[in-house]
């Protein structure tokens, strides 16, 4: 090879380097600014490189080409969510066979509900709500509140992917339900995401992973947890279909670590009974003198121990859990929703009268740690309202009869049995936690279908200011009527803060559901107020909780033997959201 | 960076910078899978549509890639513990994103696929099928799906998902350098590759002109 064509091709190697590189700093241009000795070669090397300005430009139309992509951003599938969720509860339940499961933390939707597959399709509710008349007519409503007709709760969905859930404070919803084997499963399912309820998200079931099974010889028909203890009153029906009322110490709601997924849960005889135990030959402290009146019997109802073996997976059946229980009372039925542990949670309150419909009804205490709740009435007329701190509020009508009297309320100590009267007339008036207002029926009562406990008859349910010596203001101040009669029964209950209530009413022709609906007090101005989203007349059945900013409830079953679904409604300063369960046998919230 | 506030409540469960992140935990034997999952719906809450927007730019297929999304949040979630810190969790997610789309063209270079035809299925592609197949049919598609893939991942990633430099290299898996290269070699695949393509139409628009002038008919 000649010099001078060594020479050639140096330059030729040189000069391709040359240009090679000048492209590759056009490319890196535009991703970051280079070095100043580069930016300064670079421009240099384009000046006198006509082809290599071109590359450089056309990189630079490459990339507003491409970056025009972003104008046609593709949307995902609608239902990507719902396939997903339901892939990774499948992948959780497969997971939590091989890994450890957490002793603490918040559940995730880890599971099916009682046996319920998760991750099926989800079918709206369809609830009939024809029967139920409209009587919340006076409430201004501060947004867009559907009616009757349409559920304002998320209805999980698998079509509609989620927007951003909301993030509620923490706080947790419990229930009771039948597993499919029959067993009753506490379950306390925290609620820290919801779903905005305007936009029927897809918002998948609450976890319910948690579960425990819980052994009583009742079925439920009103769980009231004590807001001290982990410890419930639960009024049920017993095998011969009389109702009972129970105080039974709750399972813990996190699952003991027991990391073994495959121990089989095996029944052990209990050698040493924990039941709480009462003398079965205790006697009522408190009877009636002239006519029968039922007798509190104590009856320690130890249920046989079970390993605990909580499955770290989701599994139909929860892990038994030895839970104790004492019944506090029998030979009674139980009257209306009112029953309610006191603020301190020293008393529990409710209202009963005799089985056998030999009398109307009284009021009833249990304190905690006694052996039997005892009647602190005796007149066959009166019914529990609510608490005022320590003293508990009743009302009894008038007079006795048939016909429609004025109804009285009255405090009272359950701890002396001092009674003292409220001056205006009442009837249930069901207070704020502060004192300071009530939401009471002011008008008559009459007899009620039983002949023996007294039901609203003429008048409106109305939110009033409350002070103990007359209880709720007359008539003539300030007030918000929440709902026009007719009424038979209702059950209003204030959140801890005061700020927010539920109330439920009956259905007249059914008391077995009615309605329910959230409202805001607006502490300016003393009225209530529907937030947007903020459930209204939606149908529930009797019980329901409200507290740490969550109202739940438990809807009707649903159509093709589907069991109810505990709706759960989450509130923040400036918006409301919804999640639900999924299908839950027998469902009873507690509250 | 800005930390999607969901992200940033479970921060404080799983450790920010001042205590341990999950990786930690795990190593600890304290994962859990339930905050695991948590923190996945957050994830998906918050970035499915793009991660869904990548794959199908990498796969062109609308059902492909809902399919692979899906199976990028399961991955994830299996993953979680390789997460270090969340405020990287985009581009965590992005890296799982890329893999599983690397590991479904690898499939498919093994596969083989036997063509599909609408008409087997009963059914019309319907308006919103039809405007995806005229998007992802458009010359720049075609020319991103003529380059390598990973070079048309790093062009993705970088132009229209706006993955930082750092992002980037962790979302491809390489050296900060390496994926400045990768990009770099892209932009000069993706010249190429248009212009083969806007070539190559010319070309078929020229035949077809010809094919309907009078001489091409006769």
């Amino acid at each position: 090879m000649s010099r001078m064509h060594r020479l050639r091709r140096r330059h030729a190697t040189a000069s391709a380097a040359g240009h090679a590189h000048a492209r590759q700093l056009a490319a890196d241009r535009l991703g970051s600014p280079l070095g100043e000795i580069d930016e300064t070669w670079l421009d240099h090397h384009l000046a006198g490189c006509p082809a290599c300005r071109s590359v450089a430009a056309g990189y630079e139309a490459d990339r507003l080409a491409l970056r025009a992509m972003r104008d046609h951003q593709p949307e995902a599938p609608r239902d990507l969510w719902a396939r997903t969720a339901a892939a990774l509860e499948r992948e959780s339940a497969a997971a939590g066979g091989a890994r450890r499961r957490p002793v603490t933390g918040r559940s995730w939707r880890s599971g099916p509900l009682l046996g319920v597959a998760s991750g099926v399709a989800v079918i709206a509710l369809v609830i009939g709500v024809s029967a139920l008349s409209g009587a919340f007519v006076r409430v201004p409503a501060t947004g867009d509140v559907p009616g009757p007709s349409a559920l304002p709760v998320a209805v999980a969905s698998p079509v509609t992917p989620g927007p951003t859930p909301i993030t509620v404070g923490a706080g947790s919803v419990g229930w009771v339900g039948t597993s499919p084997d029959g067993d009753l499963a506490y379950n306390v399912t925290p609620v820290s995401q919801v779903c905005p309820a305007d936009r029927q998200p897809d918002c998948a079931p609450v976890a319910d992973s948690k579960s425990k099974a819980v052994h009583m010889n009742v079925r439920p028909k009103s769980i009231s947890q004590s807001p001290v203890r982990n410890q419930a009153v639960v009024v049920g029906t017993d095998a011969k279909g009389d109702d009972s009322v129970l105080v039974i110490a709750l399972p813990t709601a996190e699952p003991t670590a027991t990391p073994a997924p495959t121990v089989t849960p095996a029944a052990t005889p209990n050698a040493t009974p924990t039941a709480v135990s009462a003398p079965p030959t205790s006697a009522p402290t408190a009877s009636a003198e002239t006519t029968p009146t039922p007798t509190p019997t104590a009856t320690a109802e130890p249920t046989p121990a079970v390993t605990p073996s909580p499955s770290p997976t989701a599994t139909a059946t929860p892990a038994p859990t030895l839970v104790r229980t004492l019944a506090i009372v029998s030979d009674v039925k139980v009257v209306g929703e009112s029953a309610a542990f006191s603020p301190d949670g020293a008393w529990f309150a409710f209202t009963a009268r005799p089985a056998d419909d030999s009398a109307g009804p009284d009021i009833y205490v249990w304190h905690v740690g006694d052996d039997l709740a005892r009647p602190v009435t005796t007149d066959h007329l009166s019914v529990f309202a609510s608490w005022v701190g320590g003293l508990l509020v009743g009302s009894r009508p008038g007079a006795a009869g048939s016909t429609e009297v004025e109804a009285r309320s009255f405090l009272l100590d359950p701890a002396t049995g001092r009674e003292s009267d409220l001056s205006s007339p009442a009837w249930r008036p069901v207070v704020d936690p502060a004192g300071d207002r009530a939401v009471t029926w002011v008008g008559t009562v009459r007899l009620g279908d039983d002949g023996l406990t007294s039901v609203p008859a003429t008048g409106s349910l109305v939110l009033r200011g409350f002070n103990k010596d007359a209880g709720p203001e007359p008539t003539d101040s300030a007030e918000t009527v929440v709902a026009d009669g007719p009424i038979s029964e209702f059950d209003v209950r204030w959140d801890e803060t005061g700020s927010w209530l539920a109330v439920w009413i009956a259905d007249p022709t059914d008391p077995g559901i009615g309605r329910l609906s959230l409202l805001h007090l607006d502490d300016a101005t003393g009225t209530l107020d529907r937030p947007h989203g903020a459930p209204q007349d939606v149908t529930a059945l009797p019980g329901f909780s409200i507290a740490d900013k969550r109202l739940a409830w438990a809807t009707p079953p649903g159509q093709g033997g589907e069991g109810s679904r505990v709706q759960i409604v989450a509130w923040t300063d400036d918006t409301v959201g919804a999640v639900e369960s999924n299908p839950v046998e027998g469902v009873v919230v507690v509250h | 960076m800005v930390v999607d506030p969901a992200l940033a409540r479970l921060r404080g469960t799983f450790g920010g910078d001042a205590t341990p992140g999950p990786r930690a935990a795990a190593m600890s034997g304290m994962w859990d899978h339930d905050e695991a999952g948590i923190f996945v719906e957050a994830l998906f809450a918050k970035h499915h549509n793009e991660i869904y927007a990548y794959l199908l730019r990498m796969l062109r297929e609308p059902e492909l890639a809902a399919d692979l999304t899906q199976d990028a949040f399961i991955k994830a979630y299996r993953n979680y513990e390789t997460l270090e810190k969340p405020e990287n969790a985009r581009a965590w997610l992005y890296q799982i994103a890329h893999r599983v789309a690397l590991d479904e063209i690898r499939r498919r270079k093994i596969i083989r696929f036997f063509p599909w035809t609408g008409e087997s299925r009963g059914s019309a592609p319907s308006a919103e099928h039809l405007v995806m197949d005229a998007h992802l049919s458009s010359d720049m598609q075609r020319a991103l799906a003529r380059i390598p893939e990973r070079q048309r991942a790093a062009l993705l990633l970088a132009e229209l998902h706006d993955l930082t430099g750092v992002e980037l290299a962790a979302a491809l898996g390489v050296s900060h350098v390496a994926a400045r290269a990768l990009l770099t070699r892209a932009r000069e695949s993706l010249r190429q590759a248009l212009a083969a393509e806007r070539a190559a139409e010319a070309e078929t628009e020229a035949n077809r002109a010809g094919s309907q002038s009078p001489e091409g008919r006769r």
